[in-house]
């Protein structure tokens, strides 16, 4: 079989594939009633969370004063109390593919909206200020670079010191002395260019390549030695999977840590560096040891049709920060790592808040 | 067909046979693109909330259709985009558990290959196998010069022929 004959054998089961009964989330609906429903969705969703705002205050309020009254279940408050910290948070806009960023203390106050919209953010170890990716400067000929910000939203400062018209620059994470910065990098014309990378701090210079392959997003061990991220190839199955791999921070031959499929996206390492905490597909939370042992669930105890994801630790390493995902959106909760206390830091307010990280 | 009795109802009713039109080969490129059948249709959908959003401006071209699937190939090919929208969809598909329709191996592997192409090399391999079009037809979607589109054309299939280690169809 030749090229074009292979290409339109595979071009017709493309097509049998988008045509083929029980592919679509509901078969039996016009394909047009499937749209006019996704654009009824996303008006709602802007109103809804608008409305559920004041509604959720109005609820907070009431079930404050009733809760000695209630019986417990999964949501009752946690036999331990949360050490006090801010937690940094996205909500998540469908229509933007960008999260808009939000920083809350731990047992639920003083929610503040840091004013921008970016694909990722984290940390500096520091406390004092945070990463972003630099979305808004994103054109065709610009590509994506990080960027910092202030604790507060303010002061936004571009990272731009790589000279590479081509190759962007996206999620990562900051290194424990706060001097380098680990990044997923991609070329949209060259795939052979995929890899993780490290850059300055201070200006986004001095471009190091850790790796190469489809790899991301990052995380530094806490003594700043090693880096673990997920890659993966083609044929991997489920949708979307991969595998964890731990690689030197100078670089090195990256070591794979987990069983392909069962990593998915965001990582986290735990501050004692004994464990790494991540997602298997889709929606349960595993630990295992930098080395690759250990590897088990965390015995969350979620509702029925939840799911759990982008998960990372508290500073002092006892709670594990994450966003639960719904039918009516995803909510921040934290948890023991042996399953326990579970509990939730935001309420629901009809969006779809992801990837939290705590700080002290 | 219903006739339309005011410009604003001619326009929705010609968005309407627009969508019921093309929204199964649009489906298909963003397949073909993004490697993902259940992304496929979400990132159509996005197309086409775009093009609804510009109706009256889209409705005007020549070929609306080129313009959707200009659309629909960008968003497919942005693999940043695609991995930040995997954090939200893939947990909710599989809460649902939807059945995915998966491609027979040698067709997946063609695709994957194609998808490890430059960006517009397999933009253009895309359309030229998924929907049979000329060059120039090709050239109108992607906003490129015809003889842009020959040169990623030849390229792209001469690497997928090697990638694939398979003989190139001379005709």
């Amino acid at each position: 079989m030749n090229l074009d004959e292979r290409g339109r054998r595979a071009a017709g089961e493309i097509r049998r594939a988008v045509g083929a009964p029980g592919a679509a989330p509901d078969p039996d609906a016009d394909p047009l009633e499937r749209f006019e429903r996704t654009r009824r969705a996303r008006r709602n969703a802007q109103r809804t969370a608008t409305g559920v705002l004041a509604v959720a205050i109005f609820v907070g309020a009431m079930l404050f004063l009733v809760r000695p009254l209630t019986r417990a279940d999964h949501r009752a408050p946690a036999t331990g109390p949360l050490p006090p910290g801010t937690i940094l948070y996205g909500e998540w806009d469908q229509r933007a593919s960008l999260a808009h960023w939000y920083t809350i203390a731990t047992d639920g106050s003083k929610r503040k909206d840091l004013g921008i919209d970016a694909s990722c953010a984290a940390w500096f170890p520091d406390g004092g200020r945070i990463l972003v990716t630099n979305d808004a400067d994103l054109t065709p000929t610009s590509p994506l670079r990080p960027a910092v910000i202030d604790a507060d939203g303010s002061n936004l400062s571009p990272l731009d010191g790589v000279d590479d018209p081509d190759l962007n620059l996206g999620c990562g994470s900051v290194s424990p002395d706060g001097t380098r910065i680990v990044l997923e990098g991609f070329d949209e014309e060259d795939a052979r260019r995929g890899g993780i990378y490290t850059v300055r701090a201070s200006d986004g210079g001095d471009l190091v390549r850790l790796t190469s392959g489809r790899d991301g997003p990052p995380s530094y061990s806490p003594d700043g030695s090693q880096v673990v991220f997920m890659r993966t190839k083609p044929g991997i199955q489920p949708d979307g999977a991969g595998a964890l791999f731990v690689v030197d921070a100078e670089g090195g031959r990256p070591v794979r840590i987990t069983p392909w499929g069962t990593s998915f996206l965001d990582n986290a390492w735990s501050p004692n560096g004994e464990w790494i905490a991540f997602q298997r597909p889709y929606g349960l939370l595993f630990l295992v040891h930098p080395d690759g042992s250990g590897l088990h669930r965390i015995p969350l105890e979620l509702p029925r049709g939840a799911g759990a994801r982008t998960a990372s630790w508290s500073p002092d390493g006892q709670w594990i920060v994450f966003s639960m995902h719904e039918a009516r959106g995803a909510t921040i909760w934290v948890v023991r790592p042996d399953g326990s206390d579970l509990q939730p830091v935001t309420t629901p307010r009809g969006a779809d808040s992801i990837s939290p990280s705590w700080t002290s | 067909m219903r006739e339309a009795s005011h410009p604003d109802v001619a326009a929705r009713v010609s968005f309407e046979e627009f969508y019921v039109k093309e929204f199964q080969a649009v489906v298909g490129l963003a397949y073909a693109l993004s490697g993902y059948r259940w992304l496929a249709e979400d990132l159509a959908q996005e197309a086409f909330l775009a093009a609804h959003r510009n109706w009256p401006r889209v409705s005007a071209y020549d070929r609306p259709g080129a313009w959707v699937r200009r659309v629909v190939a960008n968003l497919s090919v942005s693999a940043f985009r695609r991995r930040v929208v995997e954090a939200k969809t893939l947990v909710q598909l599989g809460l649902e558990r939807h059945r995915l329709s998966e491609l027979p191996p040698d067709d997946a592997e063609f695709w994957e290959a194609v998808r490890s192409l430059p960006r517009r090399q397999s933009q253009v391999v895309a359309l030229h196998y998924l929907e049979d079009l000329p060059v120039a037809e090709i050239a109108l979607i992607l906003d490129m010069a015809s003889g842009t589109v020959k040169k990623h054309l030849f390229d792209g299939r001469r690497e997928l022929a090697r990638r694939l280690r398979t003989e190139e169809d001379e005709s």
